[in-house]
């Protein structure tokens, strides 16, 4: 309960928490980018210091980051095996009926896993040090200019926050649901595909029903507090851009250039 | 004889991650056959995870949960059956309502446990009854009732299983006065009727004193005190500092007991206390 | 001094349109004045949510009747963000309320609708935060919070948007005794201490006996307006719909029926101790 951490905060008071939030979503788009070009060891490195220095200076414990990872741990077991046995490659080190594991194979597959366990910690960075608030706002702001075009840009980013506020709320009450129906002897567990798709039903029925029962009474909530779509609307935290983020846009570039450059001699 | 048997019960909520936290310390008490026990505590004091090990939807780190002499955590213990005997109304059960009637949200449980359609038919209606949900309300889509009326039906679909032991977690939370006397009546009727064990837990030292056989006190997941409501509220004070509040009668009473008069300790509702103080003033109120 | 604040005249109100069994409001008639601390009383579907929705124009009279808050008529749309800056709002379910991942943010949420510039919406948050004893948690998630703390943010929400009145419906229905215990004291010391104008709905007797006055409704209508010692010496109307006293009052009334020389209007527990004490000794 309560232990999803991505899209949440992590408190501090921090170098990273204090940069302007558009600046952070920009560093961001650049860090993956900057991933996607390294492909080699060096160049990885590269990047794996960048995310350790990063969390270091956002003051964030690397136990959060160790938190962060579970989920995706079946992803990279899955992404790891695929890559060990189907990649084809020259040096053959062992042979197991019609797989064969190859050196190239094993590289592959360990640039694999660094690149998914970096890009997931390089990314959720942005949520720790970022208020989905403030992430929201940078959002609206980047994308100010589409207004003109008649794009909702305030309608999204305000879709985006609610989203955000209620993912938290809704896995516990899933969870809560879950359990009452367990209570009276539903069976998740067994049956085929289809016999366990309509088990979900007495927990996707009540928690729809609860979810639209609180969209109407926030809805009640946020119209008594003065809610009218943005019209005329200022904000407590007004997106200013300082020194430092100057300064981190000039690192942040520096090393995407350097990661480049490498990349171009294969390095 | 033990209906329900809890051993060094613990259990810890993150285990092997650095935000472990131990929800159940070392719990132990028994439930009889026929008890009527409220589980006691404020907010985290691990009520609700005592209460989800009865009928097995957790599984205790280390401790044994023994229902009629088995252990439910053993290899092989059939844990599905556990939940049709140990029937547990979560706290606002009217959320996990789901089916298109009445009837048929009733008969969940019953379906579950493999029972025929005449069987499943006979226990909803016995059920609906219990819990005195009108017949013509079992044609209805449960989402058209009132919020009592929901209540009413959530407790019933638990019912209809015939448990032998019945847990409710706060069934009368939310509700308002009324409800809240004829939630607590109805499930005390049933007890009555059936001579089903039942175990209530609740913030309020009220329901426990007012109902109670036993009375199981939890605090920061240490079973507190553990005795009959006499018992438990002779320690009214160590209580208090645990952050329980008493029934404002019982207050006014012990308050009068420190000021010198001789009165019950055991004193629970407003007839209870003006019976104690009439007999009392007859006597001639001396300190 | 008698100012008022709301006025409701011949307010009715119906859900849907064929069925008029769902007549939430009958022809309502009443006056809240300008700091006044009020509570109102009633069982589920007795129509005291669907009254204090037309406090701020979330609903208004589907009848001729009409609501007029400061002066200014709900029906009139031109002016309905004036009405529910006046008159702020807190409900039943702490989660169904809070918009912000933020605690700070949530509770600027009001002001920055209204277009309040930064800086005194800053001021304002952290103001709002102090009264409501929230300041520490500011930084805070506020689905890790417990229920009366999110309660005590949804407060500050209100505060922060410098509301004369706050109606608070079933502040406390889903909450622990605790945290029950930190939203009611934090309401009294918002009406005795900051003069607000507050209007409590509960179905907690113990509570609308802290009230000046204490209004009873059942089936759409106002059954009994009075001081909470008025409303809780009729106890066998209040039984009738569903209602119960205060245990105390419960007890003195006994007594008092026995024969003993005490007074049946008790309705704070150290009165009722004094009383008792008194008769005890005489």
């Amino acid at each position: 309960m309560g232990d999803i951490t991505i899209g949440q905060m992590y408190p501090a008071s921090s170098a990273v928490h204090r940069l302007d939030p558009r600046f952070k979503i920009v560093f961001t788009i650049m860090f993956v980018v900057m991933l996607f070009t390294a492909g080699s060891a060096l160049t990885v490195a590269v990047n794996a210091a960048f995310v350790l220095i990063a969390y270091t200076l956002a003051k964030i414990p690397l136990k959060m980051l160790v938190k962060t990872l579970r989920p995706v741990i079946p992803i990279v077991v899955f992404m790891l095996i695929f890559n060990v046995l189907f990649y084809s490659g020259e040096t053959v080190l062992l042979k197991l009926w019609i797989f064969k594991i190859t050196l190239e194979g094993l590289k592959s597959a360990v640039f694999m896993v660094f690149r998914i366990v970096l890009i997931v910690a390089g990314t959720s960075l942005l949520t720790y040090t970022t208020s989905s608030i403030e992430l929201t706002d940078a959002i609206e702001s980047l994308l100010s200019p589409l207004k003109k075009l008649k794009f909702p840009v305030h309608e999204l980013a305000m879709m985006m926050t609610i989203a955000l506020r209620f993912i938290p709320t809704l896995i516990e009450e899933t969870q809560k649901i879950m359990s009452a129906q367990k209570a009276r002897g539903a069976d998740f567990e067994s049956g085929n595909l289809i016999a366990r798709v309509k088990a979900l039903l007495p927990i996707l029925i009540p928690l729809f029903i609860s979810a639209i029962k609180r969209a109407s009474e926030l809805a009640t909530a946020m119209e008594s507090r003065c809610y009218h779509n943005g019209i005329g609307r200022t904000r407590l935290k007004t997106l200013k851009s300082g020194k430092n983020d100057i300064a981190a846009l000039m690192v942040m570039t520096g090393l995407l250039a350097l990661v480049v450059v490498l990349s171009m001699f294969n390095l | 004889m033990s209906i329900i048997k809890v051993s060094d019960l613990t259990y810890c909520y993150g285990k092997g991650t650095p935000f472990e936290k131990v929800a159940l310390d070392n719990v132990s008490f028994n439930i009889e056959k026929g008890e009527f026990v409220a589980i006691i505590g404020h907010t985290g004091s691990g009520k609700s995870t005592l209460v989800s090990h009865l009928n097995g939807l957790l599984r205790a780190d280390s401790g044994v949960v023994e229902l009629d002499g088995e252990n439910i955590f053993n290899k092989g213990y059939d844990l599905r059956s556990v939940r049709f005997r140990v029937g547990l109304v979560f706290q606002y059960p009217e959320y996990q309502l789901f089916e298109e009637t009445v009837y048929k949200d009733i008969a969940f449980g019953p379906k579950n446990m493999g029972l025929s359609d005449e069987e499943v038919r006979e226990r909803v209606i016995w059920a609906a009854k219990a819990l005195e949900i009108k017949a013509e309300l079992l044609n209805k889509s449960p989402f058209e009732l009132s919020g009592g009326q929901k209540r009413r039906v959530a407790i019933a679909g638990v019912i209809a299983m015939r448990p032998e032991v019945l847990v409710l977690d706060e069934p009368a939370a939310g509700l308002d006065p009324a409800g809240r006397d004829r939630v607590m009546r109805l499930i005390t009727d049933y007890r009555d009727r059936t001579g089903s064990t039942v175990v209530i837990v609740s913030h309020s030292m009220e329901t426990a004193a007012r109902y109670a056989d036993k009375v199981v006190v939890l605090n920061n997941g240490k079973l507190f005190m553990c005795g009959s409501p006499d018992e438990v509220f002779s320690r009214a004070d160590e209580i208090e500092k645990i952050g329980l509040s008493l029934p404002p009668v019982t207050k006014l009473i012990h308050s009068l007991i420190k000021e010198g008069y001789d009165l019950p300790e055991n004193i629970y509702t407003a007839h209870q206390a003006a019976e104690a103080l009439l007999s009392l003033k007859s006597k001639g109120g001396e300190r | 001094m008698q100012e008022t604040l709301i006025r409701c005249e011949n307010v009715s109100f119906q859900y849907g349109e064929e069925r008029d069994n769902l007549t939430a409001l009958k022809n309502i008639d009443l006056e809240i004045n300008r700091g006044e601390f009020v509570a109102i009383l009633g069982h589920n579907g007795s129509g005291k949510s669907t009254l204090a929705k037309h406090f701020n124009a979330v609903l208004t009279p589907t009848n001729e009747g009409r609501v007029l808050v400061g002066g200014i008529d709900t029906k009139d749309e031109e002016r309905v963000f004036e009405v529910r800056r006046q008159v702020g709002m807190v409900f039943q379910n702490p989660d169904n309320q809070i918009v912000a991942t933020v605690v700070e943010e949530d509770v600027a949420f009001a002001p920055e609708n209204l277009g309040v510039e930064p800086s005194e919406i800053r001021r304002r948050v952290d103001e709002a935060l102090e009264a409501v004893g929230m300041s520490e948690y500011k930084k805070h998630a506020p689905h890790k919070l417990s229920g009366g703390q999110k309660q005590r943010v949804a407060i500050a929400g209100v505060l922060a948007m410098q509301s004369d009145c706050i109606v608070l419906d079933e502040p406390t229905a889903m909450l622990d005794p605790q945290g029950r215990e930190q939203v009611i004291s934090t309401i009294v010391k918002l009406a005795r201490e900051q003069g607000k104008t507050v209007v409590l709905i509960t179905h907690f007797m113990e509570e609308a006996a802290l009230c000046d006055r204490v209004i009873v409704m059942n089936d759409g209508q106002i059954l009994l307006d009075g001081t909470p010692k008025e409303v809780f010496s009729k106890r066998a109307e209040l039984k009738s719909v569903g209602l119960s006293v205060p245990a105390v009052t419960e007890l003195c009334a006994i007594l008092n029926e026995s024969g003993l020389d005490i007074s049946p209007d008790i309705i704070s527990e150290e009165e009722c101790l004094k009383e008792v004490s008194r008769v005890l000794k005489g």
